[in-house]
């Protein structure tokens, strides 16, 4: 039996395959790189609707509390008095404001071009539906009847 | 069959081996190919590290509040009867009598105890670094709160509307995760432990409803 490898010299590596390899190798980096940020971004809009939910919780709370000043819960004036949630006797127009100006300081500030709104169906009276709607920017969220693409929204709807 | 002069196997012009630059280029895309996939895999599991710590720390915010909050549903009699920023006394029902509760924090223990009235303190919630309550009042009779305070005591010329409770929890973590790369992280400044701030109201039922 005879094994020839050949009569002309050892040649290596084409060029093509250095190429292939190198290119393939690049797209098992690239494919890992993206399925890693999608998991980060997945993991950001999870705390994203983890900080929603507590504060549509808290929402909900001042709206009862207050609800002849609720439309004042959503203002984005910066001018509620932090120490009404601190100890100062104040009036529930203010109070609300504090409220306001407490969420859009902390809370608001974990989601991207957050919007907070609170309407009744007719008019807000004792029996009326009231909803409290918040939504903010979030590629990974869905296009749904009430939220347009890329728009995360989060709804809670009361009786007053 | 084969004849011994035909069997033979030979290599002609291949018993050089690799020349110094392949084995140069060669080691150096390898080295670089291990580099970027040891990277990659380190990323991952530091990812992987923090997803984790994530999901702990909303499931502990969680049952943190659902705890309490399911806790302070049956309330009966007087409500809550005195309060501050770290304890509370509360009456709610026990085998059909209104019994009184104590809750306070237990700071060396990092947990909220609870006590019925002539008991013992045990554990309630574990996993709590410091406690923080305001209590919500109507001092006016306007069935609106005016009053945000961190002492209450239950008294005619007030009503507690709201209860608002803050909890720092504490969560274990990988000290791999290190520094504080993920914004809104705050370490305690002994041991592997992270801090996470859990906000949420207890709405007293009945006050001024009807």
């Amino acid at each position: 039996m005879r094994i020839d490898f050949g009569t002309g010299p050892a040649h290596g590596f084409a060029l093509l395959e250095v190429l292939l390899a190198l290119g393939l190798s690049s797209v098992m980096l690239l494919v890992l790189y993206s399925a890693q940020r999608h998991s980060q971004a997945v993991l950001v809009y999870s705390q994203q609707l983890h900080h929603a939910n507590q504060l549509m919780s808290q929402v909900a709370s001042q709206v009862w509390a207050y609800p002849q000043h609720y439309q004042l819960l959503t203002s984005e004036l910066n001018a509620g008095d932090a120490m009404c949630l601190a100890g100062r006797h104040c009036s529930p127009a203010a109070m609300t404001q504090a409220w306001a100006t407490y969420w859009h300081q902390h809370q608001l500030q974990q989601l991207p071009q957050a919007d907070l709104t609170v309407t009744c169906t007719d008019r807000c009276i004792a029996g009326q539906r009231l909803t409290i709607k918040l939504q903010w920017q979030q590629k990974l969220a869905s296009e749904s009847p009430s939220c347009p693409l890329e728009v995360a929204c989060v709804a809670l709807q009361l009786t007053l | 069959m084969c004849s011994a002069a035909t069997d033979t196997v030979s290599a002609r012009h291949s018993e050089a081996g690799f020349s110094l630059l392949e084995l140069v280029l060669s080691t150096g895309l390898a080295a670089l190919m291990m580099t970027a996939l040891m990277t990659s895999l380190m990323q991952f599991n530091r990812h992987k590290l923090i997803a984790q710590t994530i999901v702990n720390q909303q499931a502990q915010g969680q049952l943190a509040s659902a705890q309490v909050l399911q806790d302070w549903a049956d309330v009966c009699g007087a409500g809550v009867v005195q309060g501050s920023a770290t304890s509370i006394s509360l009456k709610r029902l026990h085998q059909a009598h209104c019994v009184t509760y104590d809750y306070g924090l237990n700071a060396p223990a990092h947990s909220l105890k609870r006590k019925r009235a002539g008991g013992r303190y045990s554990s309630f919630l574990a996993g709590v670094e410091a406690l923080d309550l305001w209590y919500g009042l109507d001092t006016n009779g306007d069935c609106g709160i005016n009053l945000w305070t961190n002492h209450y005591q239950t008294s005619l010329n007030h009503r507690l509307h709201q209860v608002w409770v803050r909890l720092t929890m504490r969560t274990e973590a990988s000290r791999q995760l290190g520094g504080n790369v993920e914004s809104g992280w705050l370490w305690h400044e002994q041991g592997n432990v992270l801090l996470n701030k859990v906000g949420f109201i207890w709405r007293v039922a009945h006050v001024c409803s009807d």
